[in-house]
């Protein structure tokens, strides 16, 4: 089935009114642990972003080629292997042209591999079954709302280091109340889609 | 035991382990679920210990979801209603850090037999996690507790503990809880 979904609204549908950190769940390792400063924030949504798409049109065209041979049990075992190997090409990438950036993502640059946003992204584009240009808008929204809401978190936490607050509220549960209250906000963007 | 140090683990600390609870709220239609999707979980957890087991790390653990997927949960009749209410997050149990993190750390260093109770005290543990957030944002946000009213009918439900925005305050109240009681034990001292 195709949907005639146009791709402004599917745009706008996956980066802001469904973002998928905010109001999915989806990537909240990263979304936790990448956050803290601005800099790490940006790249790191810049690799998930290239991974999403990546992922997204190697999916379109697995699925495509699974739907023919009547193989579409295999789907989720050969998303997860172009997953992986595009993450293990982008580290080897990064490794190769910024050791900095490399040490600064840490551990997170190869989890990306397990960031269930990018799994979530494939999944859902064949569940709503979208064309080859709507699965790549649909990526990029998914994608360019991730690294909003990183960047928007890390612009907070670190005006937040300089602020007076409680030792109990300190580390991860001011994170998740921050992370509440810009969930809230991007309530506001409901209907926008359309 | 496992079990306790798992409900630690992804209650304290966010960045590893709790991330994945919060997945299964996005329906925010109770704690029933929940119980679904910790079962799913624990058969998730308890087939990545037997694999691992055998050599064999995520791929066929991927293809224990899909067994779940197609095999269990889509074709038999009465829950078919659980793979529609838990959508693709059954899928995505693939990539739940918890299970590759167990079949990695404990799993291939050790025996069959404690691989199972590991992976049954971890399925428990994260079964705790998940009721305590769900139990929380059904009450609140829907006077009920799986699906039974247990709040008054003049009761005003509170809308946010539905909304995925409930799901960041309920988690974060919890760690204020912890970390409370952690301060407290430090003054104490």
């Amino acid at each position: 089935m195709m949907t005639d979904a146009s791709l402004w609204s599917i745009f706008i549908n996956a980066s802001l009114v469904n973002n998928f950190v905010l109001a999915y769940f989806l990537g909240i390792c990263p979304f936790l642990g990448v956050s803290g400063k601005m800099g790490t924030a940006t790249k790191m949504g810049g690799a998930v972003t290239f991974v999403m798409l990546i992922a997204s049109m190697s999916a379109y065209g697995i699925h495509a080629l699974l739907a023919r041979i009547d193989a579409e049990f295999l789907q989720l075992i050969s998303y997860i292997v172009v997953i992986a190997s595009t993450v293990q090409l982008v580290e080897m990438f990064v490794k190769k042209m910024s050791p900095a950036l490399f040490r600064a993502l840490g551990i997170f640059l190869p989890l990306i591999t397990t960031n269930c946003a990018i799994l979530a992204v494939a999944l859902f584009q064949t569940n709503k079954g979208y064309g080859f240009l709507q699965s790549f808008i649909y990526a990029l929204g998914a994608g360019v709302g991730f690294t909003l809401a990183l960047i928007l978190m890390a612009g907070i936490r670190e005006r937040m280091e300089l602020a007076p607050v409680p030792n109990v509220v300190k580390g991860t549960a001011l994170t998740l109340l921050i992370a509440g209250i810009l969930s809230l906000a991007f309530m506001g963007f409901a209907g926008l889609g359309g | 035991m496992a079990g306790e140090s798992c409900l630690r683990a992804s209650i304290g600390d966010v960045p590893h382990l709790g991330g994945d609870e919060l997945r299964y709220k996005c329906g925010g239609d109770g704690v029933g679920n929940d119980f679904r999707a910790a079962y799913v979980q624990c058969a998730g957890v308890f087939s990545a210990a037997f694999y691992t087991q055998a050599g064999a790390h995520s791929v066929l653990h991927s293809h224990h979801c899909h067994l779940c997927d197609y095999g269990g949960l889509r074709d038999s009749g009465h829950q078919r209603g659980v793979a529609q209410s838990l959508g693709a997050f059954i899928s995505l149990i693939v990539v739940n850090c918890l299970i590759l993190s167990r079949a990695e750390a404990f799993a291939s260093k050790n025996t069959v037999g404690r691989s199972v109770l590991d992976a049954l005290g971890m399925g428990i543990g994260f079964t705790v996690g998940l009721l305590s957030l769900g139990a929380v944002r059904e009450i609140l946000g829907n006077g009920s507790l799986f699906n039974l009213p247990v709040l008054p009918d003049n009761f005003q439900e509170w809308i946010v503990m539905i909304l995925p925005a409930g799901g960041f305050f309920t988690l974060a109240a919890w760690l204020l809880v912890f970390n409370a009681r952690r301060e407290r034990a430090k003054t104490d001292k």
